[in-house]
């Protein structure tokens, strides 16, 4: 009975893949088989009119004191560590922190948004509706607080 | 009787529910690939496979499961299937992710991912589980597959 219930899988996962793969060859919504989703953000950004920026270039704005920061993690893990200068603002419930920001904000202000790092994307979400809300200079750091504190703590050393 | 009526109608309702999972999933693929992408846990390589290949799944089981010969073999796919999706949510919900859960439409905006899912998923994990016990009894009685659901 082991073996006949293992053939009933076989034929029904067989069925799935055949389906599957004859869809996606012949489907206008056809997709690519295989796609590097580790540039997701950064492809969406660019697309949606928000520059991306490196570490380095992380440095100088920090040390320049030229772009509004913000910080679109939850605000436990902003209270944990952020990058200097930076501000809370959560992209859970957005339009209600954004009151807070609103009256400060000019829509050329050079705005930098990061989130936890290469893998989220609330920062993608935050600069979007920055760019919704009709900013114009708005940059996103792709590496997020993973690669800033990671960044820092091999100074350190 | 009774027995065989609400095994009947458990099969129908998880056809229905993984039809319907499947068919909004097949229609956009890029959009579910999507919603995979933001669980932040399947490897990049696979999430797009996964977007092609999960929803035609769930259209097979969902009609392999009103096949008395596969029910068991739809009922144990899908409950294998039911606890990882559980799982993937439970995930999600432990990481603080304000996601949509990506089971029946894959809007990104649509109502976001909560204990609801889970509590909802774990009624289907029932229904399945009932089906595939019920189904394997079936198979292991001296009266074999006459008893089923279309039997006699």
């Amino acid at each position: 009975m082991p073996q006949r219930l293992a053939g009933r899988l076989g034929i029904i996962l067989l069925v799935s893949l055949v389906a599957g793969t004859a869809a996606n060859l012949v489907s206008p919504a056809r997709i690519k088989w295989v796609h590097d989703w580790s540039t997701y953000v950064a492809d969406e950004a660019v697309e949606k009119g928000i520059r991306v920026v490196n570490i380095d270039q992380v440095r100088t704005i920090v040390d320049a004191g030229s772009h509004f920061i913000f910080d679109a993690r939850p605000a436990s893990d902003y209270e944990a560590g952020n990058i200097p200068g930076a501000f809370s603002l959560p992209v859970e419930n957005i339009d209600v922190h954004f009151e807070e920001y609103a009256p400060v904000l000019t829509p050329d202000q050079p705005i930098l948004v990061y989130c936890s790092g290469k893998e989220c994307d609330e920062s993608l979400l935050l600069g979007t509706r920055f760019i919704e809300y009709g900013f114009t200079n708005v940059v996103l750091f792709v590496g997020g607080y993973s690669e800033w504190s990671q960044a820092e703590s091999g100074d350190g050393s | 009787m009774t027995r065989r009526y609400l095994l009947l109608a458990a099969c129908l309702f998880l056809a229905v529910v993984f039809i319907a999972a499947g068919i909004p999933k097949i229609k956009d693929p890029a959009e579910f690939a999507r919603s995979i992408y933001y669980y932040q846990l399947a490897p990049s390589a696979w999430i797009n496979l996964a977007a092609i290949y999960l929803p035609w799944l769930e259209i097979a089981l969902g009609l392999f499961i009103l096949w008395p010969r596969s029910r068991d073999a739809s009922a144990l796919i899908m409950t294998v299937l039911l606890l990882v999706f559980t799982a993937a949510i439970i995930s999600a919900l432990a990481r603080g992710l304000n996601i949509s859960c990506g089971c029946f439409t894959t809007d990104p905006d649509a109502h976001k991912a909560g204990i609801q899912n889970v509590a909802r998923n774990v009624g289907f994990i029932a229904v399945a589980v009932f089906v595939l016990v019920m189904s394997l009894k079936t198979r292991s009685s001296p009266y074999g597959e006459s008893t089923t659901l279309y039997g006699h």
